[in-house]
This record gives C-alpha cells, sequence and structure tokens, in this order.
C-alpha cells in the first residue's frame, strides 16, 4: 500500500494556477476557535494542526485528548474549529467549503514552521482540499468521511447539516496535488477497512490501523505519531 | 555566514572551485528568490542562494541601501492578487498592506518553510559563467571584501531583481539648474520635503504617491506627467479595485464591456479628469501599467498640489514644461523608475542586449537550459503569487531534465517557438516602462500550460 508501489491508479490533479474566484471574491475573515498544547521543552518538530470532524458538536475541543498524545510525544499541538464550529460566533449555516478551507490554511501558516495536517471524519475531507493550498509537511487522515471509500456522512449528521452534506456528496474530489507531502490514511477498529485500502490506493498513501480504547472514542494516535517520527523526524532527533 | 557553503568538493587547489553537485545557485534574498528557494527545495534540490545585504526582502528591505522603499508605501495590489498562493498574508493584514507588513510576511515565510539556512547573507555574485554540460561557475564574495570564491553548481535562478538601479532621463539644462535633484529611490520619508518647493516627475506609483506626500508636507508642489492617465482609486464600489476587475472577468465580460463598465464606474465616482485640471487619458484603459492611487485627486481637490505637463527644460533655477510655463522648485524628485540590471551576467547568456533580455515567458533562454530568470515581470496585479508559480515551473523543469527529458525537451522546443511571446491582455502603449508588462490572466494560463506539460506519464 506504499505510495510508490500504487502510483498507477493514483490520480495526479492538474496544478491549478488560476484561482479566479479568490481574486475576484476572497474569502471574508472570521472568528476561529483554535486549542493549543505545547510541550514543556522547546522543540523544532514539525507542528500537529488538527482539523476536527465539522459534525462533531464540540469542534476542536472533541480533539483535546490527541492534543495531549501529541505533547506527550514532544509535538506541539494545534486544533482549529474552523468558522461556525465549535466555540466560534458567527454564521453557523451556509458557510462554504472554501471559507473552511481557508480557515485550515490560515491556523497552519501561523504556525512557526511547515505543518503536520491532520484531519478526523469530515475533518479530513477538508486536509484532502486544504492540500492545494498549503504545502504541509505530511498529512494524516483519520477515518476520513466525504472522500472516495467512505462518501456518506450517515443520515443524522447530513440532516443535521445539510449544507456541509451536499459539498461532501455532490463536490468535487480533491485528487492528490502533483507535489503531495508524505500522506497517511488511518481507521480506528469501527472503519470500514476496505474504504481504507481503496483510499490509500487513490492517494498513493499509507494505510494504518488504529487501536481503540472504548466504543465511539476517538482512535489512539500512537501509531500515526510513531510514522510521523519516520517521516518527518524533529530536526533535534536526527542529531540526537 | 560570509564564508560560502562549507559542503563540497574542491575539484584541485590550482583551480580552487567547489563543485557543489546538482545543486542550485539563487541569486538575490528578495520575494523571487524566496519563492525559489522554497520551490526548489520542495521539489529534492539543494540551494544556496546568494543575497548581498545583510537581511532579506530584497526591494522590501527597508535598511538595504538599494532599497527604493520609502515612508508611506503600500501595495497597490490588493491581498489576494499579491501574496504567495501556498502561504495567504494572514487575515489580520489589510487589504493593502505596508512596506513593514510586506517585510515581515517574507520574514514569516522564509522561517515557516526554513528558508535562511539555505542563504548566505552579506555576499555578493560576481559573476556567473557557463562550464560544459550546462553547468554554471558562480564566483562569490563578502560585501565588505574578503577573497572571492568559485562554486560550480547543476544551474543558476537568477532573481536580483529590477526595482535596484535608477533611471535617470537626462534633460536639457540639467545640470545648470542649481537647485537639488534626486531620483525617488533617493526619496524616504516626507521630511525630505517639508517646507520646500517640490517638483514630482514621473505619473507611475511611486510618482503619485510621492506627489501626495509632497502635496501633505511641502510648501508647494507640481506634479509633472508625460500624458493623462487612468488613476484608479484603491476601492470601487465597496471594494478593492482590483477585485472588482478581476470579478467583471470571473463573470467573462469581454474587454470592450469591462473597458465601458470602468469609464462608468469612474466617471460615476471620481468625475471627469479635466475637473480637477489633469489631461484626459488619450489611450484607452487597461492599455498601460495600472497607476493605483485614491489620494492624488483627494489632494487635487484640495488644491494642494498643481498638475504640469513633461518638462521641457530646465534653466537655472527654473523648470520650463512643454506648455511653456515654468515653475522654480528648490527640489526635484524624479520618479522615472527603475532598469533591470544583471553586471555578473555576460548579455550572451540572456539572448539580449543586456538591458533588454529575450526569453521565454521572460523567465528561460532555450540556448542555456539551466539559467532562469525570476521575477523579470511587472504584472498589472501583484507579483509575488506569478513569481510562484515561475519558480515552481522553474524547478518542475530542472527536475523533468532529468526524470523525464523528452518532456524538458518539448517545452525548450516551445520555448524557442515563442520566445517574443508578450503575455499582455491588450496592446500597450509604445514606452520602455512596458517591456516587463504581463497580463496576470495571459501570463498564468501560459505558466499553467507549460507546467501541465512536464506533468503526467514520463
Amino acid at each position: 500500500m506504499n505510495g510508490d508501489g500504487s502510483r498507477a491508479t493514483v490520480r495526479v490533479a492538474p496544478t491549478r494556477v488560476w484561482r479566479r474566484w479568490d481574486w475576484a471574491k476572497p474569502v471574508r475573515p472570521a472568528q476561529r476557535e483554535v486549542r493549543r498544547a505545547v510541550p514543556s521543552a522547546e522543540t523544532t518538530a514539525a507542528p500537529l494542526l488538527f482539523v476536527p470532524d465539522l459534525h462533531d458538536p464540540g469542534a476542536a475541543a472533541a480533539l483535546d485528548p490527541w492534543l495531549a498524545a501529541a505533547t506527550d510525544h514532544g509535538r506541539a499541538g494545534h486544533a482549529v474549529s474552523p468558522r461556525g464550529m465549535g466555540a466560534t460566533r458567527g454564521r453557523r449555516f451556509g458557510v462554504t467549503r472554501r471559507e473552511w478551507v481557508h480557515d485550515v490554511v490560515q491556523e497552519a501558516v501561523a504556525l512557526p514552521r511547515r505543518a503536520v495536517l491532520v484531519g478526523h471524519g469530515t475533518g479530513a475531507w477538508l486536509v484532502a482540499h486544504a492540500l492545494h493550498r498549503y504545502p504541509a509537511a505530511a498529512v494524516v487522515l483519520v477515518e476520513p468521511v466525504g472522500l472516495p471509500g467512505h462518501r456518506f456522512p450517515g443520515l443524522g449528521p447530513l440532516l443535521r447539516r445539510p449544507r456541509i452534506g451536499r459539498s461532501l456528496l455532490l463536490g468535487r474530489d480533491p485528487a492528490r496535488p502533483a507535489q503531495a507531502p508524505p500522506l497517511l490514511v488511518a481507521g480506528g477498529g469501527a472503519y470500514p477497512a476496505k474504504a481504507l485500502t481503496a483510499l490509500a490506493v487513490r492517494y498513493g498513501a499509507r494505510g494504518e490501523r488504529l487501536p481503540v480504547g472504548t466504543p465511539g472514542a476517538l482512535p489512539d494516535l500512537a501509531p500515526v505519531l510513531a510514522w510521523l517520527d519516520e517521516v518527518v523526524p524533529a530536526p533535534d532527533a536526527q542529531l540526537a | 555566514m560570509t564564508d560560502g557553503p562549507a559542503t563540497g568538493e574542491e575539484t584541485g587547489p590550482a583551480t580552487g572551485v567547489y563543485d557543489r553537485g546538482d545543486a542550485v545557485c539563487v541569486i538575490g534574498g528578495g520575494s523571487s528568490g524566496l519563492a525559489a528557494v522554497k520551490n526548489l527545495r520542495e521539489h529534492g534540490f539543494e540551494v544556496d542562494c546568494y543575497e548581498r545585504e545583510t537581511g532579506l526582502g530584497g526591494a522590501w528591505n527597508a535598511g538595504a541601501d538599494r532599497s527604493p522603499v520609502y515612508a508611506g508605501l503600500h501595495l497597490v495590489s490588493s491581498r489576494p492578487f499579491t501574496q504567495f498562493p501556498d502561504f495567504p498574508m494572514p487575515d489580520s493584514y489589510p487589504d493593502y498592506p505596508d512596506h513593514r507588513q510586506v517585510l515581515a510576511y517574507f520574514e514569516r515565510y522564509a522561517d515557516h518553510f526554513e528558508l535562511r539556512e539555505h542563504v548566505w547573507f552579506g555576499t555578493e555574485v560576481q559573476s556567473v559563467a557557463a562550464t560544459g554540460g550546462d553547468r554554471w561557475e558562480v564566483t562569490v564574495r563578502g560585501t565588505g571584501g574578503g577573497p572571492t570564491r568559485t562554486l560550480r553548481y547543476a544551474a543558476v535562478v537568477v532573481a536580483n531583481g529590477h526595482l535596484w538601479h535608477p533611471h535617470r532621463p537626462e534633460y536639457p539644462g540639467q545640470e545648470d539648474f542649481g537647485g537639488q535633484i534626486i531620483h525617488s529611490s533617493a526619496y524616504k520619508d516626507p521630511s525630505q520635503l517639508r517646507g520646500k518647493r517640490v517638483l514630482v516627475v514621473g505619473g507611475g506609483n511611486s510618482g503619485c504617491d510621492i506627489a501626495v506626500a509632497a502635496a501633505q508636507s511641502a510648501d508647494t508642489t507640481w506634479h509633472s506627467t508625460r500624458r493623462g492617465d487612468w488613476l484608479t482609486p484603491k476601492y470601487l464600489l465597496g471594494r478593492p479595485a482590483d477585485q472588482l476587475d478581476d470579478l467583471t472577468r470571473a463573470l467573462r465580460l469581454p474587454l470592450w464591456a469591462r473597458r465601458l463598465l470602468y469609464r462608468t464606474v469612474l466617471r460615476l465616482t471620481v468625475g471627469r479628469p479635466a475637473r480637477f485640471g489633469l489631461r484626459r487619458p488619450e489611450h484607452k484603459p487597461f492599455t498601460a501599467h495600472p497607476v493605483v492611487t485614491s489620494q492624488l485627486i483627494y489632494h487635487l481637490g484640495h488644491g494642494d498640489l498643481t498638475p504640469k505637463p513633461d518638462v521641457a527644460e530646465f534653466q537655472p533655477g527654473r523648470v520650463v514644461f512643454t506648455d511653456g510655463s515654468s515653475v522654480d522648485p528648490q527640489l526635484v524628485v524624479m520618479a522615472t523608475g527603475y532598469r533591470p540590471r544583471f553586471d555578473f551576467l555576460a548579455d550572451e547568456y540572456l539572448g539580449g542586449d543586456g538591458e533588454r533580455p529575450r526569453l521565454f515567458l521572460h523567465m528561460l533562454n532555450p540556448a542555456y537550459p539551466t539559467l532562469s530568470v525570476a521575477g523579470l515581470i511587472d504584472p498589472d496585479s501583484g507579483q509575488f503569487g506569478l513569481v510562484h508559480w515561475q519558480t515552481v515551473l522553474i524547478a518542475r523543469l530542472l527536475r523533468a531534465r532529468v526524470e523525464a527529458p523528452s518532456r524538458a525537451a518539448t517545452l525548450y522546443r516551445r520555448a524557442e517557438r515563442d520566445i517574443d511571446r508578450r503575455y499582455l491582455q491588450t496592446r500597450m502603449l509604445a514606452s520602455g516602462r512596458h517591456r516587463y508588462d504581463v497580463g496576470h490572466h495571459r501570463y498564468l494560463a501560459a505558466l499553467g500550460q507549460a507546467l501541465s506539460g512536464l506533468e503526467g506519464a514520463k
């Protein structure tokens, strides 16, 4: 399932230099919520930017366990609730994918160094789109929803947030960019293995099963962090 | 860090040439140089970037002696056009950031992508010469002196900027004038103008900016321009004017309809030029480099400055204009622009006559496939976004030379065919000023086409 082995089936997106709507009607700034956790020892390792599932009412706050896992592992962790999510004020409906991607990229470029993007659920779908706007150090899609293999977010979320559902189901699939960072697709016990494999093959990514503690809880991030140490090691770790 | 890169093999003590293998040399650590370093690194190249100043930012590094930056300088293109497409300016920035914010943006760009470690500050490139096998010998020296060093690179990206060598036209009688004549590059802040009678020559963006600064600080201000121009305010119909223009393009209005809309909006919101004592533009909108200023009209309306035609001659203590009128300024600021200069490079490498390089996409000379120029364009919108894609193309082309030579060869063949294409949205006024002008839509389309030609199967 490694990237190079399955390159023949990978769809690479043509480079889009033309962004007429970004020029004609740029996204207006809006409030974002960011939760940050920084390890006690200073580090030069690539920071992690978590993008929560847009259907999770807690948004960024729901990823607190991952922030803790990242800091325990010696990496700075940041979780962003894009506009209309979590503790942000302002419009909750009628937010577009372009606006969410803008919010994710704005947080990524605000970090002191090139970030690793980690998306969960529909957050992974946002990350896959943000990949075309920001050259991340590495990308992890955890239990992705809305991407080939597992497109349907479920009836409940679809009815609660029909706008996201429409984008998920009818929007254009993000292909792998021509100059892509290392990619990992990961899923917990309940995530369909077939979807995971399909997506990994499609993106030329590595697939990984994640252990789950209690049902319904976030998957354990340890294998993801171990993979990150392999592909984007901290410069100080390299010296040691 | 003025010793040059430490790694590399010395080919022999007699020649003293360090071979840097497949590394690429980038000349200049300004906006174009930084984009080149980042994109070459991303495509797997080792990079040595040489910057003569001790800080990065090139033209935007206000502390550098060659910087054209002056107090109160703001971008004339709004944020979405100006930023690097993969590193947007923060939401907290205004529509038109000032020069300090632009420099801070470059500093963050360099830190975020860890580019500083590849830049050799305080090091000047003295000469670049082709050697066998499309490789290049680059001679560098510390700006403060010291020994020279020669290094051999697989490719060279020239990103030395084109806004540092002042263009100073000579007028008859100038030497007997007696008053002070400075180029706009020597204008730094309004204290130089305070209490003086000032003549600003030049109707470009910096000419208008300095005329406004003089209207606010000087005793008397005259502003001399060669022709009437379309002065675009920074905001039209409640949004930055360039965004409005691109909205009309996104809606696929034809050029004639965009011109009609532009004239109508300008007439309704600003009024006729004659009302302000300005000449009527004789050219159609979009046929000259855009001049973006809201304040010039404001100060004309307040009587703070007087428009004048082109300068005919200087007389002792006086300046005579082509309409026969004359004024007696104490200070003349020549905002007459800049010309590119490549002292370290023989003219043949750029295919032209030195001042006028002949390059495909303003970047490549097919006769020297591993030499490229980044940032030698004057777009009708922001610069950095276009330069980003230029440098992506350079990186992909250098990689394709190794991995997919047939695709690279196809592009070089196209380069030979299309070397004189200009990528303008319409015919421009005949003026030396428009030599590097590009329309951002046409130019990006051409870059996109070249990029897609290098993608896919080998």
